[in-house]
């Protein structure tokens, strides 16, 4: 349940990064460039950040498929871990 | 150079494809092995946002404003990512409440309110019907440019119009998929599975294009930039001065949130996004797969644009066909073919759906409204109306395609392709507050969206689409440059004498603020009646209410099934209806039927709404059923009522896991219990064993001196010397278990007081001389110098002591034994060691000595001597002040019993 909420704010914070990268004051740092590898840069600078965005929306929006198995995984962990912890002595000096 | 002929047979081909595709999703649909329940299909669905306006328009806008046409899909990208908690919720919603379309889903939040839906429906219809048009004229004029006649349509013989022809063809199209059957939930999977194609083709055939302009053309983007800055006319589309050129990052910003909001609120996106969502889980992946798609179909948007111009320079060229004059001018036939399909795609695509959509609407929130009360008495008599609703909604079809083909051609050449575009979206954005605030905000009212959306819409007519009706001559020029009637601020184009801002930034600026304003005022500053109360409840708590609960908690009244049978069966038809009923009486919960039963009256509500609409559906069944009003006190009342009820169940969640945590801990405890239950037991009866041994052994010698009075004076003297040590070692052993009892019951008195641990230690080992002399062993104590002070019972250190000192005694071997007694002082603490040099304790038993009568050592081969007490009564003596006694490892052989006591505070005072 909080893993999900959080898959909502994540989310929420992409668009806020979005929405910094595709306004002023960002975008008018390109105002005045030319060219970066031969292209326009300000052309390249908008279909980078737009390609960023997206790649970062994929990885949050994809571990909604991953996670029940995640979880599994985590709890079998939690179970040994607990086993195998040896009883501190009690010993007074 | 193309045959005329040959082009409308490819288009017939094209057409003649998709129907095979619709036609085969629509035959596995009724399988049961549908063909759009994948995610990639739902993102590529999506993919109808790029229609005509991008594929031609996005060329033409960029060779003006360069990077100006991408906000269009910067938006979208932006929204997409809200829409894990935007549309995830706008799905859940409509799923539960059989809502087929946005006009439906606002007026059904607003109390179920036919006035909303129909007005809502009338902006859409205002607001489409010109993008529609523009679908058609974009495709008419790519057939021109193809068959290189000239452009001029409005002088054509409507008989030779393609355009005419295209959307009579559409309509039959649209109407074969979109209206075969009446369908519950306003489904088509035929007719998605064509979009999700037509999505497919539309990108390829612009990648194709784009490669072939960059890399045939030119040798790479790098050239063909370059070559375009040799014209210094270029040189501001390839910077930031061509999109800021209208009124800088305002209208830049301005049209991020406009496309942020058409792609939640045209009527098209909401019918792909929303009604013909499979499965909720696929929002997940069309998050970003809509975002990459719009990316992949923009990037060679400004290299074609920058081609085109250099190509065709001349004033008279049209830039949104340069993506098709471009592939022509290199005599690339196939290409321009290919390019030409793909327009055909998005145009049809965006036609196909928008109409869809468009029908519902007009048919359930204009048409049935109006015919169920103008024409009731009639009505009622009709058997079956399903037929009706379908040639309502195909009638719709065919209005609203041949609306678009006469603003086509009416409006004609006066405006590009894109700035039609965006008054159509600056039109759908007005649906915005009251869809979002209706989802999120309980308070919205229906009279706040009522006069949201009016004022809203009034000034986005008057802002953008009066004056574009003067731009194209049906209003005098002067109405944007001098006012209406020459009022200066009343200029549509800068009202109140607002400039700088572009005509679209300046339109929307109005109508947002005067649609939000509304909208938040008079919903702060009105009541909501009992249904809109339960409605926003509905749609707010949509995640967190179960869907039935407060629908049916608000009715109150008798109704017959069979009334509502025959309702369900006049608009569903007889079968339909009969199968949802049966389904429904399947899965309640009770047996047999009471008369008048809110669950049945919500199910033939809910059931009738995905046919004719929420509003129309209400009245239908209001009309069957004896409905007792409930108040708005009484609403309140039972509302209160559902959250107590939730508000009890999660008190009695939390009561029930502090219950399970109590029980575990009493479950812990009563294990101690037994344990501590079975240690008693085994304590008495070892206790009476130990006795036993000691008593029977006195008995026996009594019972020889007695039975043989003429025994032998040392022998006599011998067992009468055992029975007074049996009896000794009797004595002993009830006072040690005495002892422990009453320390175990903490009724052992302690007389603490400050002492000398040095003294007691003295005295410990003198007291023991004896038995060291006896068995010869030697005894070294070392002390240190200073007062080792520790607040204690003296008696009771000393018995430590006496126990430690005779217990190494009793493991030293005679002769060669030797005993270490130590005293060292060590943050804070005493520690007095007692080390002996004897067999040792093995390391299994170092701490089973300190259990009650459990002696080290193998217990068959013989017991060392003693009560197996002394070690458990010291460890208790030595916890109860304050340290503890433990069986440290020794360096060599034998055991090293170690104490520690805290040191008293003023130790150098005692």
């Amino acid at each position: 349940m909080l893993h999900r909420n959080l898959i909502g704010q994540r989310l929420l914070a992409l668009f806020l990064l979005g929405w910094l990268l595709f306004n002023f004051p960002l975008l008018a740092l390109f105002a005045g460039a030319s060219d970066w590898l031969g292209v326009p840069a300000v052309w390249l600078y908008l279909f980078a950040a737009w390609l960023l965005l997206i790649v970062l929306m994929a990885c949050v929006a994809e571990r909604t498929q991953e996670r029940p198995s995640r979880q599994a995984w985590a709890g079998e962990d939690f179970q040994s871990g607990a086993g195998g912890v040896p009883v501190a002595p009690d010993t007074r000096e | 150079m193309l045959q005329g002929w040959a082009i409308g047979f490819l288009s017939l081909a094209y057409l003649g494809l998709l129907f095979a595709i619709a036609f085969y999703g629509d035959r596995r649909a009724s399988a049961g092995t549908s063909i759009i329940a994948s995610p990639y299909v739902y993102a590529l669905s999506l993919g109808v946002y790029a229609t005509t306006w991008t594929f031609y328009g996005s060329v033409g806008r960029a060779a003006v404003s360069g990077i100006g046409f991408l906000p269009i899909y910067l938006g979208p990208t932006l929204m997409a990512a809200l829409w894990w908690i935007v549309l995830r919720k706008m799905i859940r919603i409509s799923k539960a409440n059989r809502i087929t379309s946005i006009a439906d889903f606002i007026a059904s939040r607003y109390g179920k309110s036919a006035l909303l839906g129909g007005l809502v429906t009338l902006g859409a219809v205002i607001g489409v019907v010109p993008y529609i048009a523009l679908q058609l004229k974009a495709v008419s004029s790519s057939l021109a440019v193809l068959s290189r006649h000239s452009g001029a349509l409005p002088g054509q013989a409507i008989w030779s119009d393609t355009a005419l022809y295209l959307a009579l063809l559409l309509a039959a199209f649209t109407i074969l998929f979109g209206t075969r059957h009446l369908d519950a939930s306003e489904r088509h999977e035929g007719m998605v599975a064509a979009i999700a194609f037509e999505s497919l083709v539309k990108l390829l055939s612009f990648l194709a294009v784009g490669i072939y302009v960059g890399f045939v053309m030119y040798d790479g983007l790098p050239d063909l930039f370059r070559q375009a800055r040799a014209h210094a006319s270029l040189a501001p589309l390839m910077s930031l001065d061509g999109a800021m050129a209208g009124g800088g990052f305002a209208n830049w910003t301005a049209l991020i949130v406009l496309s942020m909001l058409s792609i939640l609120c045209l009527p098209r996106q909401f019918q792909i996004a929303v009604v013909e969502n499979v499965d909720e889980a696929h929002v997940a992946r069309a998050i970003w797969m809509l975002p990459l798609y719009l990316l992949v179909i923009n990037i060679f948007v400004l290299p074609i644009a920058m081609a085109g111009k250099m190509h065709f320079s001349g004033a008279q060229s049209d830039a949104d066909m340069f993506i098709l004059m471009l592939p022509l001018q290199g005599n690339q036939a196939a290409l321009a073919l290919l390019v030409f399909v793909g327009g055909l795609s998005a145009a049809t695509g965006m036609i196909i759906v928008e109409t869809i959509a468009l029908s519902t609407m007009l048919c359930n929130d204009v048409v049935m409204p109006v015919l169920l009360r103008a024409r009731r008495l009639r009505l009622d008599q009709r058997a079956d109306l399903s037929g009706l609703l379908l040639n309502v909604r195909r009638g719709a079809i065919l209005l609203l395609m041949l609306l678009g083909y006469a603003y086509s051609r009416l409006a004609g050449e006066a405006y590009a392709l894109v700035a039609i575009g965006l008054i159509s979206f600056a039109a759908v954005a007005q649906f915005a507050p009251a869809m979002l605030g209706g989802m999120f905000w309980k308070n919205g009212t229906r009279a706040g969206a009522l006069a949201g959306l009016c004022s809203g819409f009034i000034l986005w007519a008057y802002t953008l689409l009066l004056p574009s009706f003067a731009q194209s001559g049906w209003l005098p020029s002067g109405f944007i440059a001098n006012g209406p009637l020459g009022i200066g601020w009343l200029r549509p184009r800068q009202l109140l004498g607002l400039e700088g801002l572009d005509q679209i930034s300046h339109g929307l600026f109005w109508s947002m603020l005067a649609n939000l304003g509304c909208y938040v005022g008079v919903s702060l500053w009105s009541r909501q009646g009992a249904a809109e109360k339960a409605q926003a409840l509905v749609f707010v708590d949509a995640y967190t209410r179960g869907r039935a609960d407060i629908g049916a908690s608000l009715w109150r009244g008798r109704a017959s099934g069979d009334a509502l049978l025959s309702l369900l069966r006049r608009f569903l038809g007889a079968a339909r209806a009969e199968q949802a009923y049966m389904r429904f009486m399947r899965e309640r919960p009770s047996g047999p039927l009471p008369a008048g039963d809110a669950d049945l009256v919500r199910f033939a509500e809910i059931e009738l709404a995905g046919a004719i609409g929420a509003a129309s559906a209400h009245a239908m069944v209001a009309s069957v059923v004896d409905e007792e009003p409930l108040g708005p006190d009484e609403v309140l009342a039972i509302l209160d009522e559902t959250s107590q009820v939730i508000a009890y169940s999660r008190q009695l969640e939390t009561k029930s896991r502090e219950l399970e945590e109590a029980s575990a801990e009493l479950r812990e405890a009563n294990m101690q219990l037994k344990e501590l239950d079975r240690m008693k037991d085994d304590f008495l009866s070892t206790v009476t064993h130990e006795l036993r041994t000691p008593l029977t052994s006195i008995r026996a010698f009594s019972e020889i001196l007695r039975d043989n009075p003429g025994l032998a004076s040392e022998k006599r003297s011998e067992y009468l010397d055992i029975v007074i040590k049996e009896s000794e070692r009797l004595t002993r052993l009830i006072n040690d278990v005495l002892d422990l009892a009453k320390i175990e019951a903490g009724r052992a008195e302690w007389n603490s007081e400050k002492l000398d641990l040095r003294e007691v230690i003295d005295a410990a080992v003198k007291a023991t001389a004896r038995i060291f002399e006896d068995k010869r062993i030697d005894v070294d104590v070392d002390l240190p110098a200073q007062a080792a002070t520790v607040l204690a019972d003296r008696d009771r250190l000393m018995q430590v002591m006496l126990n430690l000192l005779s217990n190494a005694a009793k493991f030293c071997a005679p002769g060669s034994g030797r005993i270490d007694v130590g005293l060292r002082e060590q943050d804070g603490w005493l520690r007095v060691v007692v080390r002996d040099n004897g067999p040792g304790v093995l390391a299994q038993d170092r701490e089973i000595i300190f259990e009650k009568f459990r002696q080290g050592g193998d217990t068959l081969t013989g017991k060392p001597p003693g009560t197996g007490l002394g070690l458990p009564i010291s460890r208790r003596i030595i916890a109860h002040f304050g340290g503890s006694l433990w069986l440290e490892d020794a360096a060599g052989p034998g055991a090293q019993f170690v104490f520690a006591l805290p040191r008293a505070a003023n130790g150098d005072d005692a």
